[in-house]
């Protein structure tokens, strides 16, 4: 049976609606922006000490989400698994958009916003990851595009060369990313696993995307699915997670055995509402429990558990994300060991960190375009199969692995 | 269905065009810009450059300038009558918004200058 | 046969993302050995410029320097902790080893390392080091990323949060919101033969104890007092070959 790729008709009262409300949000996000922007980057909750905020944290969330997306649209693109190709068109779309709103993010938050398309293009410095990264992520946009194009112009033989160009960029993009952090010598951002578990995190959150997307595409649009490859891709989410979570543990660990980052590590998991996050968000609802859901004999075969499985996964990334940026700025350099600072006209020791209203709004507004990009994509490209059905002349391969 | 398309793109295309179009037809219908007035410069003195020089290419002067004292922290040419850098004009154009803004709002530009620097 | 087939595709495919990651951190290695390499101390240069700070000479109560600072670079002040400027602050620690050592009054300023975190991770060297080892934000460059704040582990970095509109001295420009600011040890007055405004200020209240000068010069002042004194560095253990040298600390 051909498959076939059609739009969305688009036509139907909640397809207005929601274009509607994301509107609205997006006119929210791009005036508390301009306010920023207009007044100074004060109205933010980022200070001195904490100049990274809400933005970054977002930023690198969806660059996160963004990889794994492309590993989903890999499955086909490289890998030539017919089972996953109905989704391979909607996966790359995706990937392109969440860099998309990576960058409009990071654009957004800087300083002089009328420098900044023209300074890191004119001036380089190679030995800064800041440098090397708007290369890579404007290249990964480009690559993406050019990936969609050759895919929905159906040429096999390019899809499977730029897919596995976009694979191996999502990868280098997703180190340069992390090593933003990890190669910066702050007591917790100082780190050689920071990159491979930011590359680890970003393709589980991608992958427990996917999953929601697809799902939820399929069901509002009315058509049929099958359950075998999603389930699969719950396997993939499984050994993922797995991997991320196996990272954090070993930096961490490392952290609190060493003494000279004992007690920032003591900070990170005991130190204040971050750790909250660390042991509630990240480990529990992040790791632990989505792992029992998709290994546990039952709910790993139910469609239902595997959507409540990740959408804790990608609660759980958010969480990462924001325990990679924040605490690492918060927990102060030691400027005088031995000594502590008692009297200082600025904030010393340990900072802290509020987002303001208008950094939400901000962050909420990137979601909104990308979200209405997402609806307008659909429903002018020709993105969604008619239907997902194992194809027949493959065998079932999720039967093969074990899955009902 | 297709006709309907069509004329939704021919109104998009016409709401795209009208800013261009407004400007364009305000512009055509304002009577011709009176010539520039520019405050005289003080009496008896004399520019750093050739006034042709100055007028055009004082942008890449005062760029080469900044480059030499902020990034190579060269500050030779900065004595005499350019001591004072970029606000050294000052000595003999004593108001900004009769001498260098005129200008730039009828060039539309943009300056970078006068935020910082006290003009 | 068909499962042998997969498997090859699939350790080939695996190999390439193996040799994509290598490239991933291939290029931070290379880009940090050339850095090594290019940002060593310059002793040929004529110029290298450092200061001294004798605790023992500064009052604990005094904020000559800081006020001077303020002055002179036309930074402005709104209380507001968290995103105030200062290029020179002054704080007070106290030992966490043993009871009743004395507090010490300790001015804090940008080191001028000779291995500047912040220029090294500026992505448009709008921060650099100057020839003569002064570390300076360009303000005409600088687009307010915030990196260098971060990568400083001095926290001797600010960012302009907020526009200031206080000019106490009009011959110097001020900087507009959203670009990164720290002291460049008066560059400009420094240029010009003259002291910095900190050193000078407190010179003014005949404390004298700061000292700005050529570290090459073995006929300057502040050698001397780097010969003659225990000297101390801020975290000399990060590799960052501060330039500012604390006498007391």
């Amino acid at each position: 049976m051909e498959l076939k790729f059609e739009r969305i008709a688009g036509r139907s009262k909640p397809f207005y609606l929601l274009s509607c409300g994301l509107a609205g949000l997006v006119a929210a996000g791009v005036y508390s922006t301009w306010l920023m922007h207009d007044q100074g980057l004060h109205l933010s909750g980022m200070s001195s000490r904490i100049p990274w905020g809400l933005p970054i944290v977002m930023a690198i969330f969806y660059i996160g989400l963004s990889a794994g997306s492309l590993v989903i649209s890999s499955l086909y693109g490289v890998f030539g698994k017919l089972e996953y190709k109905p989704f391979a068109r909607v996966a790359t779309y995706m990937a392109l958009l969440l860099m998309i709103g990576a960058l409009l993010s990071i654009l957004t938050d800087q300083g002089r916003i009328d420098r900044v398309v023209v300074e890191p293009f004119s001036h380089f410095n190679f030995l800064s990851m800041l440098s090397i990264n708007p290369f890579l992520y404007s290249s990964y946009i480009l690559i993406c595009a050019a990936y969609l194009i050759v895919m929905m112009a159906g040429n096999e033989k390019w899809t499977k060369i730029l897919a596995l160009i976009a694979v191996l960029w999502a990868i280098l993009v997703h180190s340069g990313t992390g090593a933003i952090f990890g190669f910066v010598p702050r007591a917790l951002y100082n780190s050689p696993l920071l990159p491979p578990s930011f590359v680890a995190a970003a393709l589980s959150s991608g992958t427990a995307l996917m999953i929601l997307v697809i799902l939820a595409l399929f069901r509002l649009t009315g058509r049929p699915l099958d359950k075998a490859p999603v389930l699969w891709i719950g396997r993939l989410l499984a050994v993922l997670v797995l991997i991320a979570g196996y990272l954090v543990l070993v930096e961490n660990a490392h952290r609190l055995y060493a003494h000279e980052s004992r007690a920032a590590e003591r900070f990170f998991l005991l130190g204040g509402a971050h750790s909250l996050l660390f042991w509630g968000g990240l480990l529990l609802v992040g790791s632990v429990l989505p792992l029992l859901i998709l290994f546990h004999r039952r709910a790993g075969a139910s469609i239902r558990w595997v959507a409540v499985a990740a959408v804790m996964v990608v609660a759980g990334v958010l969480c990462e994300r924001y325990l990679i940026v924040i605490p690492g700025l918060a927990y102060p350099p030691d400027l005088f060991p031995g000594w502590t600072i008692t009297q200082s006209p600025i904030e010393e020791g340990i900072a802290s960190y509020a987002m303001s209203l208008y950094e939400v709004l901000q962050a909420l507004g990137v979601v909104a375009l990308m979200g209405l990009l997402f609806l307008w994509g659909l429903r002018t490209l020709r993105l969604l199969p008619t239907e997902a059905r194992r194809p027949t002349e493959f065998p079932a391969r999720a039967v093969a692995i074990g899955c009902p | 269905m297709k006709r309907q398309r069509r004329s939704l793109i021919v109104v998009a295309l016409v709401l795209m065009a009208a800013p261009l179009l407004y400007a364009v037809l305000s512009f055509a219908a304002r009577p011709a810009p009176r010539p520039l007035w520019l405050e005289p410069p003080a009496p008896n003195t004399s520019c750093i450059l050739p006034t042709a020089v100055i007028r055009y290419d004082h942008m890449q002067h005062l760029k080469n300038l900044r480059d030499q004292v902020m990034r190579e922290g060269r500050r030779e040419e900065l004595t005499g009558a350019r001591a004072q850098g970029l606000t050294s004009c000052r000595g003999c154009h004593a108001h900004r918004e009769r001498f260098c803004d005129r200008c730039h709002e009828r060039a539309s530009v943009r300056l970078d200058c006068f935020g910082c620097h006290v003009y | 046969m068909g499962k042998t087939m997969e498997r090859r595709k699939f350790l080939k495919t695996g190999a390439l993302v193996g040799a994509g990651a290598a490239g991933a951190y291939g290029l931070p290695l290379l880009t940090s050995l050339r850095a090594s390499a290019g940002n060593a101390l310059a002793p040929s240069a004529k110029c290298r410029w450092g200061m001294v700070i004798d605790l023992t000479k500064c009052p604990p109560n005094c904020t000559a320097c800081v006020d001077a600072c303020k002055r002179e670079n036309n930074v402005g002040s709104t209380g507001d902790r968290l995103r105030d400027i200062y290029r020179i602050r002054k704080v007070t620690i106290e030992s966490t080893l043993a009871v009743g050592v004395a507090p010490k009054a300790v001015p804090l300023l940008c080191n001028h390392c000779d291995e500047p975190p912040c220029a090294l991770v500026c992505p448009i060297k709008a921060t650099y080091k100057r020839e003569d080892g002064i570390v300076i934000v360009d303000p005409h460059r600088c687009m307010g990323c915030r990196y260098c704040v971060i990568a400083c582990p001095y926290n001797a970095r600010h960012f302009n949060f907020r526009e200031n509109d206080q000019r106490p001295n009009p011959a110097y420009p001020k900087r507009q919101r959203g670009v990164a600011e720290s002291c460049d040890l008066c560059a400009h007055l420094l240029d010009q033969g003259k002291q910095p405004a900190c050193v000078a200020a407190c010179e003014g209240i005949q404390a004298k104890a700061l000292c700005v000068g050529n570290l090459n010069d073995p006929a300057s002042e502040i050698s001397a007092l780097i010969r003659n004194h225990s000297v101390k560095r801020l975290r000399e253990d990060l590799g960052t070959e501060p330039k500012v040298f604390y006498i007391g600390l």
